[in-house]
């Protein structure tokens, strides 16, 4: 140990040395120590260090440690309740590189508005003064498309906007919601946009940033928003242009503004809406190619666009290209020359009837009446018909489903009773809007003109289509025995087959109510509607489409297809923008995905303004959700309970109220707690409620799956390191944390608080001595509610494999038998793989390395699946690729990784070719191939990343696919890659390093940190690929004893470990070498029945692997033969 | 952005001329350890400085991840401190000051992200993947913080030298300013503050 005082001692005759050549310096030292042997040893050694490159220090801690610059968590807490006493900030509804959005409420002007708040990074860096002078100019900007800017400022260090609140969708959520927009529609928001930066570029403001993201759809209107914001961008970058790709969504950017051109003009935002425009059409980004030529030039794939927007008009298409043309000058001069262009190609004759189709609802322009046709569910079909040479065309209307021809009664031969005018039916019809009737005197001419002869099926069906409707509705009467019948039937104008038919009752002579037709009315408009969501004074909407709609979203939720109920609801919203139910009850299905929360909290503040239109619980549901909204999770809390209470058999109040307390952090004083501090609510109780609403509603767990299941297993706190987070409420602050307990008397999980720092210094008292109990008895409820989920649906095989994955994860072996009552019970192809793909790892995990009969088994069943499965959905290309290498079928496995995604994030970006070459190179190096073949494919690899990706993620391309490999199949393997590793700080690249140079030392040291690093981590849960090569290069310097002692642990532990230790190639790979390498080192200390043991379990897995694997399976078998000798 | 033809030159960039004589005033007799209780407003403004410079650092591109280093710590000192009053050391000293910043500020993080990998957060992180990537994991940083911690009780000049290099990311010749040395010295005492953090990382 140092000590200031020898320091003081050595730095002299140090600093001496140093000045010397190193000949001198021995006899120098011997001289200055005179006789201090240990001074003078420790002199040598730090001179022998000194002038040694350190790969870890010499590089700067902000780069190597660079992504501890993702901030922005940390300031919403910071932002104080009031900006500037004026602003009161209500809940966060969006945040981007440069800002976090809040609602807010304006106390001086009493109305609600949107704040944006500069990230204080963002803001540190530049001006305020100069800055609010560009925002003044933008301030300025006032237009019917434009979201202005009310205010803007500094308060307690952040800088602000103030914008209206919009009660909205942005454009980015309707992609990603709906995909590709019909025609008509991206022209009216592309035309919004276009109107909005004309009037700013005639100030002489371009917007810079034109995205999906910054423009809002509220209802009709079309709005750009962040003018003058987008401005910050260039302040801040000042310079450096790289920093504009990174802070903003360069898919959006002109190449001109991607190269850094100082001088961004009108052709820039023109070039931006060009790909918003194509996105609106398509539904595909407009994708790009980046040249690595010196200056990045930067254009949109032409080849791809064109493909893409072949199926629209060729006029269209022409408006698209011409938009995104890498050249400036032959972009469109003007927006107004774009929309021009735009609204001719699309048969709108000026821009401003675009904006007429929704700005007045009276007008019905053709294109109003397609629009209108494109709402309902059945769709209308459109086409567009050129007419004259002026190159105008109309759009006419083949077959709306709107319109209706309602054919006069027929009375067949014994009725002797008319029914007389007012038509009560027709008066029926037009209580809904949404659909129309086709005009009365105008449908009696048609038939009169076709003279008196009876009507038949295919008569009706020409009628309605001379006059444009896609429905037609005929009407019996027939007298019978003193009551008369009413036959009303409605038919498909274009198959002339019927939809739906209704008959009414009604006495002879009397007075024919007009409820009576309403009900007939609504039963063949609404047929598909359950009666009572139609009837009763809460339906909602007036609009029968948008009831039809809402109806189909009820249905979905019902069955948990949250998916389509979302779709549902939201088309049903759109069509009826006054419908709270649907807004209700979209808001509902969003939380349930767990969406974000600004994704349902705007709906919730719309179906507010009306909640007397919802049906009394559904009132109650909103409270709770309005409640959750605004962030009060406590009165959230309190109305889902009540609600649960008073709706027992309500699975959205159960589900709610349990939510809400697992999803509660707040910590609140208490001085019988042992912290003196405990969780406002009860973990425990939250788990119940949770629990109790998928009794109510089992079908839950059928469609949530595997998926669900695993949710579960995290929500109960499993495993020991889950940690339950929290946060002091106001006025105290700060996090806590807490592992779980077993609270005893109450039988219960129980979560003591402590302050986040003393987990920070590892204070004992953090771990609570119940910790293992409390894991095990919440593995013990989740292996109950698997064997509930069982109970009810016993012929499911998803059950079945919760209760094996329930039982694995408590230990028990039985897990294996389970899992094959689970393979008996499977369906479908997919069923059978993954219960199969668990049974193989299942009997691997407690097979290895005693019971070779449970492996052979084991490969017996991955041979069977991968003969099954030859050309799998690319998310089971990884179980199956485990199930090759496990059978040495390494060829295989490679192949499989190349055609599914095992590669996360960068399988967007690359190529078909980068994948393969990369999945092989992940296998083989896992699985310790020859160096040869690794070294080919290293090189493949790398040219193919070389070529394929854009510059920016080039270097983590390699880090991560490369990298990984040349540390994992060191050292039969030695990459010049490692070199490359060990200067960025890898610790094993280090240790591998100094292994190649023979540097025993240092090596040592260095695997010393690793093992270091580990400490905190249970044997089971690290990973074989970092252990093997430490074991490798401990063999190789002679100390077998020092490499066993690496591997047994985490070996001896794999039963214990989770099944994804095995689950993915490379897993399945390292423990393979694992086991052939633990082999090996038994036969070095002697230990030759240890040796035979593994051999022989490799043996069973591996007999039938790849020929160039086969030297080593003859050479296990031989081992293995001594246990048999 | 100093040359930015839009500029409003009657709009002065600067902070009040108040708070930047403190600044100069502070940078001259203090040891700029000392800043952060000094000027505690500055001090807040380097750690801000800090996180921006992280926060680019995250994002530079592949090519030249330095381009950025000192460029804006120098735009924080035009900022904050009176160039009219200013001499020609004073930079220096706000370069050091900037780098305790700095390394306050990846030490909080470090100690956050530490926490959130151990299982405080929502997602949990295995220990295995943290294996994999342990000489990028916080931890690392914290170890490495504390062997500088140390140090200081050895050496404070050379603690102070890794301090400037290491955590602030300054050039020899600006530790040498900053400290009063020469650039050779500079260079003598890096070697030996990392021969010396090595062995006692390695403990």
């Amino acid at each position: 140990m140092l000590t200031p005082e020898r320091w003081q001692r050595i730095e002299p005759i140090l600093d001496a040395a140093l000045d010397l050549s190193s000949e001198e310096r021995t006899a120098f030292i011997a001289a200055q120590c005179a006789g201090d042997d240990a001074l003078a040893a420790d002199v040598a050694a730090l001179i022998d260090g000194m002038e040694r490159p350190d790969p870890e220090l010499d590089v700067s801690a902000a780069n190597r440690w660079s992504e501890l610059g993702d901030t922005g968590e940390q300031e919403a807490h910071r932002l104080p309740a009031r900006l500037s006493g004026r602003y009161r900030i209500e809940s966060e509804i969006g945040r981007g590189g440069m800002a976090i959005v809040y609602r807010a409420f304006d106390e001086r002007v009493q109305r609600e508005v949107a704040i944006k708040v500069l990230r204080t990074d963002v803001a540190a860096a530049i001006s305020s003064e100069r800055f609010s002078a560009e925002v003044r100019v933008t301030a300025k900007l006032r237009h019917a498309n434009v979201v202005s800017l009310f205010d803007s400022g500094e308060s307690d260090g952040f800088t602000y906007f103030v914008m209206p609140y919009i009660v909205g969708e942005t454009l980015r959520e309707r992609l990603t919601l709906q995909g590709a927009q019909s025609v008509p529609e991206a022209v009216r928001i592309t035309g919004g946009i276009l109107a909005a930066l004309e009037h700013a570029h005639a100030a002489g403001i371009v917007h810079r940033d034109v995205k999906p993201s910054n423009v809002m759809i509220a209802g009709e209107d079309v709005l750009l928003a962040d003018f003058g914001i987008a401005r910050v961008r260039d302040v801040v970058d000042g310079e450096r242009t790289e920093t504009g790709i990174v802070m903003g969504t360069p898919q959006y950017m002109s190449p001109e503004q991607a190269a850094g051109a100082s001088d961004i003009g009108v052709a820039s935002d023109i070039y931006s809406v060009g790909c918003v425009l194509y996105e609106l059409l398509t539904g595909e980004r407009a994708r790009r190619i980046v040249s690595r030529t010196p200056v990045s030039v930067t254009t949109v794939d032409a080849t791809e666009q064109r493909a893409r927007l072949a199926g629209l008009p060729p006029a269209l298409s022409a408006v698209v290209e011409r938009a995104l043309a890498a050249d400036p000058a032959r972009r469109f001069p003007s927006a107004l020359a774009f929309s021009a262009a735009l609204a001719r190609a699309a048969d709108v004759s000026t821009p401003a009837s675009i904006t007429a189709l929704g700005a007045a609802p009276g007008t019905r322009t053709p294109w109003a009446l397609v629009a209108a046709g494109m709402l309902l569910s059945a769709g209308a079909a459109y086409r567009l018909i050129p007419s004259g040479a002026d190159g105008a065309a109309t759009a006419a209307v083949v077959s709306d489903t709107t319109l209706i021809e309602l054919l006069p009664y027929e009375y067949d031969a014994s009725t002797r009773i008319r029914l007389g005018k007012p038509d009560q039916l027709r008066s029926a019809f037009g209580r809904w809007t949404g659909i129309r009737l086709v005009d009365a005197a105008r449908s009696d001419e048609i038939i009169a003109a076709r003279g008196a002869t009876a009507i038949s099926t295919t008569d009706a069906a020409a009628i309605a289509r001379s006059v444009g409707a896609g429905r037609f509705v005929r009407r019996e009467v027939a007298e019978r025995g003193g009551m008369v019948s009413v036959e009303a039937r409605l038919y498909a104008t274009g198959t002339a087959e019927p939809l739906a038919s209704a008959t009414i009752r009604l006495g002879v002579g009397a007075e024919v109510p007009d409820s009576a037709f309403i009900e007939l009315a609504d039963q063949i408009l609404l047929h598909d509607v359950p009666r009572v969501l139609r009837t009763g004074p809460h339906v909602g909407s007036s609009s029968a489409p948008a009831l039809r709609t809402f109806a189909r979203g009820m249905a979905a939720k019902d069955a948990w297809d949250l998916a389509a109920a979302d779709s549902a609801f939201s088309r049903a919203a759109s069509i009826d923008s006054t419908f709270a139910r649907a807004e209700l009850w979209l808001a509902q299905v969003r939380v349930w995905q767990q969406r974000p929360t600004e994704s349902w909290t705007y709906l919730i503040t719309r179906a507010q303004t009306d909640t007397l239109a919802l049906p009394p619980p559904e009132r109650r549901v909103l409270a709770a959700l309005g409640a959750a909204g605004r962030g009060d999770a406590q009165r959230a809390c309190a109305l889902w309970q009540q609600l649960a209470r008073d709706q027992v058999r309500d699975f959205a109040a159960w589900y709610g109220a349990g939510l809400c307390e697992l999803a509660d952090m707040t910590v609140v004083r208490d001085p019988r707690s042992p912290s003196r501090w405990r969780f406002r609510s009860s973990y425990a109780h939250g788990v119940r409620s949770m629990l109790r609403a998928f009794e109510i509603l089992p079908v839950v767990h059928r469609e949530f799956r595997a998926q669900w299941f695993s949710n579960l297993a995290a929500l109960l706190k499993t495993a020991p390191t889950q940690l339950r987070p929290g946060r002091a409420a106001l006025p105290d602050s700060g996090l806590f944390a807490a592992y779980p307990s077993w609270d005893v008397r109450g039988d219960s999980i129980l979560f003591i608080p402590w302050r986040v720092r003393d987990f920070e210094r590892a204070a004992p008292w953090t771990v609570p001595a119940s910790l293992q109990m409390a894991v095990r008895r919440q593995r013990e409820v989740l292996l109950n509610t698997a064997t509930g989920w069982r109970s009810a649906f016993p012929r499911s095989a998803d059950a079945m494999l919760a209760v094996a994955v329930a039982l694995d994860k408590l230990g028990d072996a039985s897990a294996v038998d389970s899992v094959d009552v689970a393979r008996g019970l499977s369906t479908t192809a997919d069923e059978r793989l993954r219960t199969g793909a668990a049974a193989v790892w299942l009997r691997v995990k407690f097979g290895v390395p005693d019971d070779p009969g449970q492996l052979t088994s084991a490969r017996l069943l991955a041979d069977s699946l991968l003969r099954r499965n030859t050309a799998p959905l690319r998310e089971l290309a990884d179980p199956l690729a485990s199930l090759a290498t496990l059978t040495g079928r390494i060829s295989l496995a490679s192949s499989l990784l190349g055609s599914g995604s095992s590669l996360g994030e960068l399988s967007a970006l690359t190529s078909r070719p980068l994948l393969m070459a990369a999945a092989s190179l992940q296998v083989l190096a896992a699985v310790g191939a020859p160096a040869d073949s690794l070294s080919r494919l290293e090189r493949a690899t790398a040219s193919v990343i070389e070529r394929n990706l854009p510059p920016e993620s080039q270097l983590g391309a390699r880090g991560r696919l490369l990298g990984r490999a040349a540390m994992m199949a060191f050292p039969s393997f030695r990459s010049e890659l490692l070199t490359e590793l060990a200067a960025s700080g890898d610790l094993l690249a280090m240790a591998e390093v100094a292994a190649a140079h023979g540097d025993t030392t240092v090596m040592r040291a260095h695997l010393a940190s690793l093992q270091q690093s580990r400490r905190l981590a249970r044997p089971e849960e690290i990973r074989l690929e970092t252990l093997l090569p430490e074991a490798d290069m401990l063999a190789a310097i002679g100390d077998p004893r020092a490499a066993i002692a690496r591997l047994d642990p985490t070996l001896g532990a794999l039963a214990a470990a989770d099944v994804e230790v095995i689950a993915s190639a490379v897993g399945a790979g390292t423990l393979v070498r694992a086991m052939a390498r633990r082999a090996e080192l038994a036969l070095a200390v002697g230990d030759g029945a240890g040796a035979a043991r593994w051999a022989a379990a490799l043996h069973a897995l591996w007999s039938g692997a790849d020929p160039p694997y086969q030297p080593l399976v003859r050479r296990m078998d031989a081992l293995s033969g001594t246990r048999r000798r | 952005m100093t040359a930015d033809p839009d500029m409003d030159d009657s709009a002065p960039e600067l902070a009040p001329p108040t708070a930047a004589d403190e600044t100069v005033l502070a940078l001259r007799t203090r040891a700029a350890d000392g800043l952060d209780r000094v000027v505690p407003a500055m001090y807040e403004e380097m750690r801000r400085v800090a996180s921006l410079y992280l926060r680019r650092t995250r994002y530079a591109s592949a090519a030249d991840p330095t381009l950025a280093t000192t460029a804006l710590i120098n735009e924080a000192y035009l900022r904050l401190v009176d160039q009219s009053q200013a001499k020609w050391n004073d930079r220096a000293h706000f370069l050091a000051l900037a780098a305790v910043a700095m390394r306050h500020v990846l030490i909080d993080r470090a100690r956050a992200r530490a926490r959130i990998k151990r299982g405080g957060g929502i997602s949990d992180v295995t220990f295995s993947e943290q294996a994999l990537a342990h000489t990028r994991a916080p931890e690392r940083l914290l170890e490495i913080n504390d062997a500088l911690d140390r140090l200081a009780l050895i050496d404070a000049r050379l603690a102070r030298v890794v301090e400037y290099r290491f955590f602030g990311g300054l050039s020899e010749e600006e530790i040498a300013e900053a400290l009063a040395v020469t650039v050779r010295t500079v260079q003598r005492d890096w070697q030996k503050a990392r021969t010396l953090l090595r062995t006692m990382l390695a403990d």
